[in-house]
């Protein structure tokens, strides 16, 4: 698969830093964390639990401001909320008293979309993640994997040009992270689907070198980028080619 | 007189044909397609069992339930992807469902659930009364458990319904 670079980043981070203050003591999380991300980039984020890989990921939609350094999108600089992200979460964050179409309603109502047409947005993305029949049901009657593709409709409804996705699919059984890992890839690479850049958290570097086109390595205390891995495998993957075991050793050398 | 003749089942005879569903995901059933794709389309169920790290009774019901839908069959210790299983996980999502929703209807619970809510007043028939029907299709199933697969597999082949709100099963393009 070809991704289409464009010379300038669609993100970059440069000098960013992150501390928490607590009890007048400065805690630094994230030291001087200088990244670019490029549009169409499949990117995937590892390194040990406690690194700040989830800080990384909000101070990027702009959930969480950076202590120092600089964001730019696009060229400009980013200070507050990046409404071009959209963002899905390892425990789904569904709200329980709604029901499928109405919590990916949701996300668009809070963006002011009227009504009428936030119900036929969601109803696009619940038609391409694979959730018609489920428009109604609850998420108590979902399993994980249901929950996960709500979660991911949610995200792609807003339309946005980056998907971020903190671990998500490590509260699934392996079978359904099989599943929903390849339709993820085949949403991303899906024309009729805005978004075309992503980036993911993930524990498994097997995962990171299945999907990603650039591995982002964190090492901890405090969090910062050991060394950024290009993925040059073509898609699909096979995970026992000598290339992937290869990739996959670089990386847990880096780690442990 | 025996007074407990009055209670009958809502199925008059029960098809002898109906087997249980294991109770088990589409999603689930999905990725063991993909991982024996990875596989060359075959592998030993304990091999998949350790490699996957899944307990292997869950395995087992995800194993049959693909073999039940067809897309799976499994030769001694083997399980190996049939070319239905193969185009499976190669069209995109609406056509998935559209040859779920054909294996649906090879079987005989879902071909039976059909009838009863055809012949039902608006094509739908209330939670408890579905459950009733399993009770007597599968006596020796939980029929909760039937009920929640059978809604689902259901859903995911857009073959029937369910609303919570209204308690109400009913067909969908089934």
């Amino acid at each position: 698969m070809e991704t289409q670079l464009t010379p300038l980043p669609l993100m970059e981070l440069k000098d960013v830093s992150k501390s928490f203050r607590h009890e007048n003591t400065d805690y630094m999380v994230l030291e001087n964390i200088n990244l670019q991300i490029r549009e169409g980039e499949f990117i995937a984020l590892v390194g040990p639990s406690g690194c700040g890989k989830s800080t990384l990921l909000r101070i990027i939609n702009g959930l969480i401001p950076a202590t120092k350094g600089q964001l730019q999108y696009k060229g400009k600089p980013q200070t507050s909320m990046n409404m071009e992200c959209g963002m899905v979460f390892q425990a789904f964050a569904l709200l329980p008293w709604l029901t499928v179409s109405q919590n990916i309603e949701l996300a668009l109502q809070a963006r002011n979309v009227p009504d009428k047409d936030s119900k036929r947005i969601a109803a696009h993305y619940i038609d391409k993640v694979g959730l018609d029949g489920h428009e109604e049901a609850y998420p108590r009657e979902l399993s994980g994997g249901m929950k996960q593709r709500v979660g991911f409709a949610r995200a792609l409804a807003v339309e946005p040009e980056m998907l971020l996705m903190d671990e998500p699919f490590s509260a699934l059984d392996p079978l359904t992270s099989a599943n929903l890992r390849e339709e993820v890839l085949d949403i991303w690479l899906d024309p009729q689907v805005r978004v075309n850049t992503v980036i993911m958290i993930t524990h498994l570097i097997e995962e990171a070198v299945e999907m990603a086109d650039r591995v982002i390595v964190l090492g901890s205390g405090p969090g910062r980028i050991l060394k950024e891995v290009t993925i040059d495998l073509p898609r699909p993957r096979n995970r026992n080619s000598e290339g992937f075991q290869n990739y996959m050793g670089e990386i847990f050398a880096l780690i442990t | 007189m025996d007074d407990t003749n009055d209670k009958k089942p809502i199925a008059l005879a029960p098809p002898t044909d109906v087997y249980p569903i294991p109770n088990t995901g589409i999603s689930e059933i999905l990725g063991l397609l993909e991982v024996l794709d990875d596989r060359q389309g075959k592998e030993k169920v304990y091999t998949l069992a350790r490699d996957l790290q899944m307990e292997f009774g869950q395995l087992l019901l995800v194993i049959k339930a693909a073999e039940v839908l067809e897309f799976v069959y499994t030769p001694g210790t083997d399980v190996v992807l049939k070319a239905l299983g193969k185009k499976m996980i190669e069209i995109d999502m609406n056509s998935k469902k559209k040859i779920l929703l054909q294996q649906l209807r090879r079987l005989p619970l879902f071909r039976v659930a059909k009838e009863k809510l055809v012949e039902a007043e608006n094509h739908k028939l209330a939670k408890t009364e579905v459950l009733e029907l399993l009770k007597s299709l599968l006596p020796r199933e939980r029929p909760e458990l039937v009920f929640e697969t059978l809604i689902n597999w259901g859903r995911w082949g857009e073959f029937l319904g369910y609303s919570q709100d209204d308690g109400y099963v009913y067909l969908d393009q089934g």
